[in-house]
């Protein structure tokens, strides 16, 4: 399928207030791959957040966007989602419909796909148009030990969902659109899958696929309470704290905490691996960290292989040591 | 209530296969249990396979099995710190089948499709199944195992314990008493990747149809008994050293830092240059010779391969073809013993006269000497090894002094490092312990 | 009850991946295949219903060569655990790289066979798509969860009630079944098989079944290796004196901080 000038409809995702920033990456990512191509958005709300949300997609490189309101969207459930974004393909007929590949995005992409026939080409890491100018999305398989690079076959549309915070966002992404257009959507009352509760994460952290920073530890942190030493390092440089699957597995994290094959793929700027050996399982899913630090006590350990900086030694002397030190600088 | 089978191997090595395999063409409901991932995966071998054992059970082996190379070209070396003096071979004929029965495997590759061939035999062969113990009946007589599983009992008629090097079954049945540290040789080896060409090129082999062995001596193992080796198979060569785990201990050597070192030697470096490590690994091979032999039999039991020390460790490492031939022989002692309904001790004699008339024990018994003169001797690892290669080095040396005046200095070197007797003494030792006795 | 288990095989997660010369596949050589890792959670949720469930009948269902040996070890496997019938669709001149006519093969082989509720692994570790299940479920035009953690049937095999991680918490929803479920890390803990289970697992027999092949909708032009992570450095030194020294690499060299 080539993009040339045909229509791609962005996904804009957002938290009910603030557009998140894995909208702007797929816009960069879209305008670098297809130039020429008309990209427009489509916004999901609750009629309270229209404005606001709108007010920040005007300043969106995005030729037109397609605002479907209404009370349901605010639970989130992917048979809804899909139909509205279908009420919208339906009529524009996009070559390329784009998600960001969070959990509850890429769940409605999927449902999209299911839905119309579309093709679908999940959780990819750049989009790029080949010599013939055919688009190929890269998707990373066996846990990101190789990349495949896949195309459209004999497709006029298709769906793809690009992982968080793997594109730098770019100017391409950032110009003004005022043109908006409200689209009617009657939710259907049987729907074959029931919200009963979201029960909210307390703590409502940054999810780790998305973070900047992430502090992780493994078994070598001993227990649930020294987690404590990683979360005062965390807070000392606005981290998230992330774990092996060894210390998940000993109950001492959530399993959403959990980085590597069997858990989730992360993309931050800074990886701080303390107490983790580095077992393949676990650095597929964290390697293309832009910077990888790791604290480990076993001058042998494989983590130090992929680390761009790496401090031999007792973690709980380290990392305290190193929070404080960062505390300064920055207070500098 | 616990299932029945005929019979229970313990242990998918080559001893273990060779024997399910041959039980399982005669239609003996066997089952095999091997406590790795899959067979192989847990062996650590050089990797040379002499393959006249494997020969007698599918002739046509060299069409299917995945060996690597056939070893055309062996060298042996003497090296010191920096230094190295070897002879090589290079005997025309062993470039053409049957190739000196002589081949180079990556055990985790040619165990998993041996363990292949006897599944199709008919063998039931379960990975990841360690077997703990045995079932005895009022009599103490063993009826059948427990393996380290939920509802893990299993009754059979004999066991056959093929399940390695320090056999822990072998001494529950009472068959061997406690290991000592003389008993073993330490080996540690790893799998460097390189080209097929590189190899060829490196290693001066025509084709990738032939292979080199190097043995290595002196050096190597810091001067202890021991020797290193270099085997080159498709594209990577296996690198290693074995030390008797006896020295080792004394030295408080550790296996890895040797291999870096060896690793390390001017001569192995060029030869392994650019290669990517990939697999490590250590494992232990018995090195008490014809007199570290367990007894090898007692009711509803056996015992073959390194489980019952079937190796030639020394200087050929020589036992994957001991431990296929014991096991084949295990197996017929089984089928006989089947045929008779009767599964004692005295039933299963046969085990023993069938060893007796085979290649196990003959080549054994050839050098039962020698596993005791290598441990009282260890200066032969260390001062001939070394004086061999100075005086080499000498003789090369080209400089002001004249032959004869550098010839003399050569011989006063040597006889200030050992003495006539000694040297009479080592001799004849070694004449007896390799060559006839 | 029926339950059917879509379960694939899967390179083992610690195997190192080579591509071939050309870069169009994989070496498969030697690889060694396991039980895609949620596929096992999904097999043991399905044998804790029928451990619930009297007379519940558990059937795996599997996409795969039947050509290769390891294809009816991973059903023997899952076998072994305690299902207890299992069907071989060959892939044989099927494109399994496009999960849409994977989706579609399953479709056809589970035609015609009875199910109350089908469950699947979240994600296969091979092809790392996770839209089988969703492509399949609607194909079936039925219910589907992705990705639970928590699974209750009610006892008159109508509704199910299920539990998963969203983005924003954890949701709790309930569907009419037959339905699919998806299994995440951390439903369950699967089982070591027992010996009699492994024993009764090698005498089972595989029903082998055959799909038509359409066109696929999506297409690998080529594979390639990630760039490779240049060495790092330890920082070398005393502590404290290290840990300062790093901090001060991070702003001057890596300018992170
Ligand atoms: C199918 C499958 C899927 C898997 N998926 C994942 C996955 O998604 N994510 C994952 O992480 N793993 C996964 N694993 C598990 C993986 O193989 C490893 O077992 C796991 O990553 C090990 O965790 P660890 O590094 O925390 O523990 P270990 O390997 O035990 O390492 C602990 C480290 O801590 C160090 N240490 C101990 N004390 C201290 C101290 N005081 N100071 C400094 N250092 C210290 C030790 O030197 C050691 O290196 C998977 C495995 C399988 C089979
Ligand atoms: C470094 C090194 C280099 C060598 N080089 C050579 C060489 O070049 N040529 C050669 O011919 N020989 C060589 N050998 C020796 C050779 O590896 C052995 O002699 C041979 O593997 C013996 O075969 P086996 O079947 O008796 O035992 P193994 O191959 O050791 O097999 C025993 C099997 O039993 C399993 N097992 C053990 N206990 C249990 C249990 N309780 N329950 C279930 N399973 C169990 C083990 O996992 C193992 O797979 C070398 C050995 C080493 C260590
Ligand atoms: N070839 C296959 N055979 C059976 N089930 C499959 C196959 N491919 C995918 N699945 C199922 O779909 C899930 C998700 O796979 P995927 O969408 O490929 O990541 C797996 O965990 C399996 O349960």
């Amino acid at each position: 399928m080539k993009l040339d000038s045909k229509t791609v409809l962005i996904y804009v995702e957002h938290d009910g207030t603030k557009i998140k920033k894995n909208t702007l990456e797929l816009i960069t990512a879209v305008k670098k791959a297809a130039p020429a191509a008309e990209v427009n958005g489509i916004l999901l709300c609750v009629p309270a957040g229209r404005a606001k949300l709108c007010s920040e997609i005007e300043k969106l490189n995005l030729k037109k966007v397609f605002v479907i309101e209404n009370n349901s969207f605010s639970m989130f459930s992917k048979e809804t989602f899909a139909l509205a974004v279908k009420s919208v393909t339906d009529k524009l007929n996009p070559a390329l419909t784009v998600f960001s590949h969070t959990t509850n995005s890429s769940e409605t992409a999927k449902m999209l796909a299911s839905r119309t026939g579309a093709a679908l080409i999940c959780d990819s890491i750049s989009f790029a148009a080949y010599e013939d100018g055919e688009f190929v999305a890269v998707h990373p398989v066996y846990a990101g030990k190789i990349r495949a690079h896949v195309k459209f076959e004999n497709q006029s549309c298709g769906i793809v969902t690009l992982r968080p915070n793997v594109v730098e966002v770019c100017e391409s992404a950032s110009g003004s659109c005022s043109e908006f257009e409200t689209v009617e959507f009657a939710p259907q009352a049987d729907n074959a899958v029931k919200i009963l509760n979201i029960i909210a994460d307390a703590s409502k952290k940054i999810d780790l696929s998305e973070a900047d920073i992430i502090v992780a530890g493994g078994r070598g942190i001993g227990s649930k309470d020294n987690f404590k030493v990683l979360e005062d390092l965390a807070a000392a440089i606005n981290g998230v704290v992330g774990a092996s699957r060894a210390a998940v597995d000993a109950g001492w994290r959530e399993h959403h905490d959990q980085v590597g094959q069997t858990g989730k793929i992360v993309n931050p700027k800074i990886y701080i691996a303390c107490g983790i050996s580095g077992a393949i399982q676990h650095t597929v899913g964290m390697q293309t960290a832009k910077c990888i630090i790791a604290v480990n006590k076993d001058p042998e350990a494989n983590i130090f292989k992929i680390a761009d900086y790496g401090i031999v030694g007792d973690l709980f002397q380290v990392v305290p040591e190193l929070a404080s030190e960062i505390k300064k600088l920055i207070n500098a | 209530m616990a299932e029945k089978v005929d019979v229970v191997v313990v242990g998918g090595g080559p001893a273990g296969i060779a024997c399910a395999y041959t039980l399982a063409k005669a239609g003996v409901e066997t089952i095999v249990f091997e406590r790795g991932g899959y067979p192989g995966s847990k062996n650590v071998m050089g990797g040379i396979l002499f393959t006249n054992a494997l020969a007698k059970l599918i002739p046509d082996f060299r069409e299917h099995a995945p060996v690597e190379r056939p070893v055309t070209k062996r060298k042996f070396l003497a090296i010191s710190e920096k230094d190295a003096l070897g002879v090589e071979t290079g005997f025309s004929d062993f470039s053409r089948p049957p190739h000196n029965n002589n081949f180079t495997v990556l055990r985790a590759r040619f165990d998993q499709w041996f363990a292949n061939q006897a599944e199709d035999a008919g063998a039931m062969i379960l990975s990841e199944t360690v077997v703990d113990d045995f079932i005895y009946d009022d009599n103490k007589k063993i009826i059948g195992v427990k393996t380290r599983r939920d509802d893990g009992d299993i009754l059979c008629n004999c066991v056959v314990l093929a399940d390695g090097v320090n056999s822990l079954l072998a001494k529950k049945a009472g068959l061997r008493s406690e290991f000592k540290p003389k008993d073993f040789v330490l080996g540690v080896k790893m799998v460097l990747g390189l080209p097929a060409e590189k190899i060829c090129e490196r290693f001066s082999l025509e084709s990738k149809n032939d292979g080199a062995a190097y043995e290595f001596f002196g050096a190597v193992t810091n001067n202890i008994l021991g020797s290193g080796f270099i085997y080159t198979n498709l594209e990577s060569v296996s690198i290693g050293l074995g030390v008797a785990l006896d020295g080792a201990c004394k030295l408080g050597l550790r296996p890895y830092e040797l291999l870096d070192k060896f690793m390390d030697h001017p001569y192995v470096r060029p030869l392994i240059k650019d290669s990517e490590p990939i697999e490590y690994s250590a494992h232990l091979l018995p090195e008490g010779g014809y007199h570290g032999m367990p007894h090898v039999f007692h009711d509803n039991v056996l015992v073959c391969g390194d489980a019952a020390s079937f190796v030639n460790t020394s200087i050929y490492h020589e036992g994957s073809n001991l431990a296929m031939e014991s096991g084949i022989l295990a197996a017929k002692a089984v089928m006989q013993a089947r045929g008779r309904g009767d599964f004692s001790a005295k039933s299963l004699m046969k085990y023993a006269e069938y060893l007796q008339e085979s290649i196990v024990i003959k080549d054994l018994k050839k050098y039962e000497r020698l596993p005791g003169f290598l441990h009282s001797s260890p200066h032969l690892f260390n001062n001939y090894l070394d004086l061999a290669i100075e005086l080499a080095k000498d003789y090369f040396i080209v400089d002001e002094l004249s032959k004869g005046e550098r010839q003399k200095l050569m011989f006063k070197k040597a006889w200030g490092r050992v003495s006539v007797m000694q040297l009479i003494g080592d001799a004849y030792k070694s004449f007896r312990s390799f060559i006839w006795n | 009850m029926n339950i059917l288990v879509l379960v694939k095989q899967t390179p083992d997660t610690e195997s190192r991946i080579k591509l071939n010369s050309d870069n169009t596949a994989i070496e498969t050589g030697d690889l060694k295949y396991i039980i895609n890792p949620y596929d096992e959670y999904a097999i043991e949720e399905a044998i804790k219903l029928s451990e619930k469930f009297e007379g519940t009948k558990v059937t795996l269902v599997t996409l795969g060569s039947a050509a290769l040996k390891e294809t009816t070890e991973t059903l023997r496997k899952g076998l072994a655990m305690g299902a207890t019938d299992a069907v071989l669709i060959d892939s044989a001149g099927l494109n399994t790289t496009c999960p849409y006519l994977t989706a579609n093969a399953l479709y056809q082989g589970i035609a015609g066979m009875h199910y109350d509720i089908i469950l699947a692994g979240m994600k296969a570790v091979d092809d790392d798509y996770a839209s089988v299940p969703t492509l399949l479920a609607g194909m079936l035009n039925i219910a589907v969860v992705n990705a639970i953690v928590k699974l209750n049937i009610s006892p008159d095999l109508k509704n199910a009630e299920c539990e998963r991680e969203g983005d924003n918490g954890r949701e709790v929803m309930t569907c009419g079944l037959p339905a699919l479920f998806s299994a995440q890390k951390g439903l369950n803990e699967p089982r070591y098989p027992s010996l009699k289970g492994i024993m009764a697992a090698k005498k089972k027999e595989i029903i082998n079944k055959k799909a038509e092949t359409l066109g696929p909708k999506i297409k690998i032009v080529k594979l390639s290796t990630p760039p490779p992570r240049p060495a790092g450095k330890i920082v070398k030194g005393e502590f404290p004196a290290n840990v300062k020294e790093l901090v001060t690499l991070l702003r001057s060299e890596a300018k992170v901080i």
